[in-house]
């Protein structure tokens, strides 16, 4: 137990370490050595400035790289690639001279109501540089940092030249339109007016109220060609297997009786891909008929295996799971009287039989889901005809792998 | 008599407009989606029309007062003095955000503007210090980064 527990913390330990090591560029943007399926975002801040700067920026960009974004796979939006960011800064000072290329030059003056600024970035290259204002919005710096990323700003912004009668475009939105084609109308007393561009009214790189989005974080990858999710991490090699588990009602008939029998089933799913997975089921039921001294006892064991394909019928946001199947195997009958506590006559067949069925799962999490309904068509292939028998099932589903 | 009120009222036709002419057009401060910026338009007969306002549209200040005729024809020698009229029209530092100033001025008829985004010269940095000092009675400082160091 207490090497567990030395063993979690190293690894935390060294985790924490990597992602707080010093990088070669002012933004490093990688794909996590240990998992390509991880895309890591490193920026690092050189702060020309005191003590209280490096703290205030070190706590507005931890604020703003708080969340992980998470960039779904084309093929099946369960899947993707995990983007984590985080801001290392430290006092300009405090870093060697060899390596201060790799750092962002940001000269922080105090706050004399113009707003900061900083020359866009590239990724895993030289660093950039800015003039920061103290003590300003708490989104300030973040926004900013975007720039330093390579994010571009997303509004536009007009000036009216009053002795040349004019309205000069100072920024236009990309891709155009201008928000009313003109953007906004500057007048000889408002000589600079602007606005967000269309669908960034709530954008970062807008204005500076709201917090970064995971729209921000997938420009930034975009930008440096990380746009994408590698194939290994959306193809069926990360595919998950399940298990499931749960009663059964089977409606058991034949020519010359028929009867409803309770018991159990269990399947196991190999999935190859998002749609198509490799499935083998099995169920034990039984029905007990007392009368009297008579007593018959009824056992069926079926057995499959075949394909179980999943049509993404309610897309792929939805906690609700539709599958259906076909297995091909067979099915064995038993049947013991007793009369009077003596066996009267034993009775076993086993018979070729196939299994075209449906489900509905909810997915409580990750890991577990439950099957709310499976209905089962199982067809015995007798000698002399086919018998026709149902199951309607639920239970539980573990996502091995996943 | 009726010839007399005519001319009158066709001089003061040609007059009013010619005396709220705007000579002198300085925008300073934001270049960014948020923050302030100063508008500061002078007219022909030294009329001084003053706000801040932000991006946004609100107003943070504003004034009205008048700067002297002689104060007026400074600005324009000192225009003259620093080459204003042969500065390039814009010059850029390439950051994105920051302050910036535009300044544009009609000495005569001649026509001439230029703008600083993210960076200073000298010869605005001295006109713009010229009005700064007939500014100080209304304790107003055009501002847009000149004194801070510039990378």
């Amino acid at each position: 137990m207490n090497r567990l527990l030395v063993a979690v913390l190293l690894s935390t330990g060294y985790f924490i370490l990597q992602s707080c090591a010093t990088q070669n560029h002012a933004n490093t943007i990688e794909r996590d050595k240990d998992n390509v399926c991880i895309i890591r975002i490193v920026v690092q801040l050189g702060i020309e400035g005191t003590d209280d700067d490096v703290a205030a920026v070190n706590t507005q960009m931890q604020d703003c790289f708080k969340s992980e974004c998470f960039i779904p796979c084309e093929n099946n939006k369960e899947k993707g690639c995990k983007v984590t960011m985080h801001a290392i800064v430290k006092k300009w000072s405090d870093i060697p001279n060899d390596e201060k290329q790799n750092w962002h030059d940001i000269t922080m003056v105090d706050d004399d109501g113009l707003p900061s600024n900083a020359h866009l970035g590239n990724p895993n290259t030289v660093g950039s540089f800015g003039q920061w204002r103290r003590g300003v919005h708490p989104h300030t710096y973040c926004h900013e940092t975007m720039h330093l990323l390579g994010l571009p700003d997303k509004y536009c912004s007009r000036i009216y030249h009053v002795i040349e009668d004019s309205i000069e475009i100072e920024n236009t939105c990309d891709p155009p339109p201008d928000p009313n084609i003109n953007c906004c109308n500057p007048t000889a007393q408002r000589t600079r007016c602007g606005t967000p561009c269309p669908g960034h009214e709530h954008d970062l790189m807008g204005t500076v109220e709201p917090d970064l989005s995971c729209d921000n974080i997938r420009d930034v990858l975009s930008r440096s060609g990380f746009g994408s999710c590698p194939d290994e991490c959306c193809s069926s090699g990360h595919a998950y297997d399940e298990f499931f588990v749960g009663p059964s009602y089977l409606h058991f008939g034949d020519k010359e009786q028929s009867f409803g029998a309770y018991g159990g089933t269990i399947s196991y799913t190999h999935n190859l891909n998002s749609k198509f997975g490799l499935t083998i089921d099995a169920g034990y039921y039984t029905k007990t008929d007392k009368q009297d001294d008579y007593k018959q006892k009824n056992n069926i064991f079926t057995i499959g295996a075949g394909l179980t394909y999943k049509p993404n019928l309610f897309g792929m946001n939805t906690k609700l799971d539709f599958a259906s199947h076909a297995y091909i195997g067979m099915m064995n009958y038993k049947s013991k009287v007793e009369i009077g506590g003596v066996g009267y006559g034993d009775e076993s067949k086993s018979v070729l039989s196939a299994n075209l069925g449906v489900s509905l799962s909810y997915k409580l999490n990750n890991k577990i889901d439950l099957r709310l309904l499976q209905v089962d068509y199982i067809p015995a292939f007798l000698s002399d005809g086919t018998q026709n028998n149902y199951r309607v099932s639920a239970g539980v589903e573990i996502n091995l792998g996943k | 008599m009726q010839k007399t009120i005519l001319l009158i009222f066709i001089a003061g036709i040609l007059y009013f407009p010619a005396a709220s002419q705007t000579v002198i057009h300085i925008n300073a401060g934001s270049r960014a989606p948020y923050g302030t910026y100063q508008n500061l338009l002078i007219d022909i007969s030294g009329q001084v029309s003053y706000q801040r306002r932000e991006v946004s549209g609100t107003i943070k200040d504003s004034l009205a007062f008048s700067i002297t005729k002689s104060q007026l024809d400074s600005i324009f020698a000192k225009a003259e003095q620093t080459g204003f009229f042969q500065l390039n029209n814009k010059y850029d530092g390439g950051f994105a955000d920051g302050a910036g100033i535009l300044i544009a001025m009609n000495s005569s008829g001649k026509k001439k503007t230029v703008q600083l985004l993210n960076t200073d010269i000298p010869q605005i940095n001295e006109l713009v210090a010229l009005i700064n000092r007939m500014l100080e009675p209304q304790k107003i400082r055009i501002y847009y980064g000149q004194s801070t160091p510039q990378k």
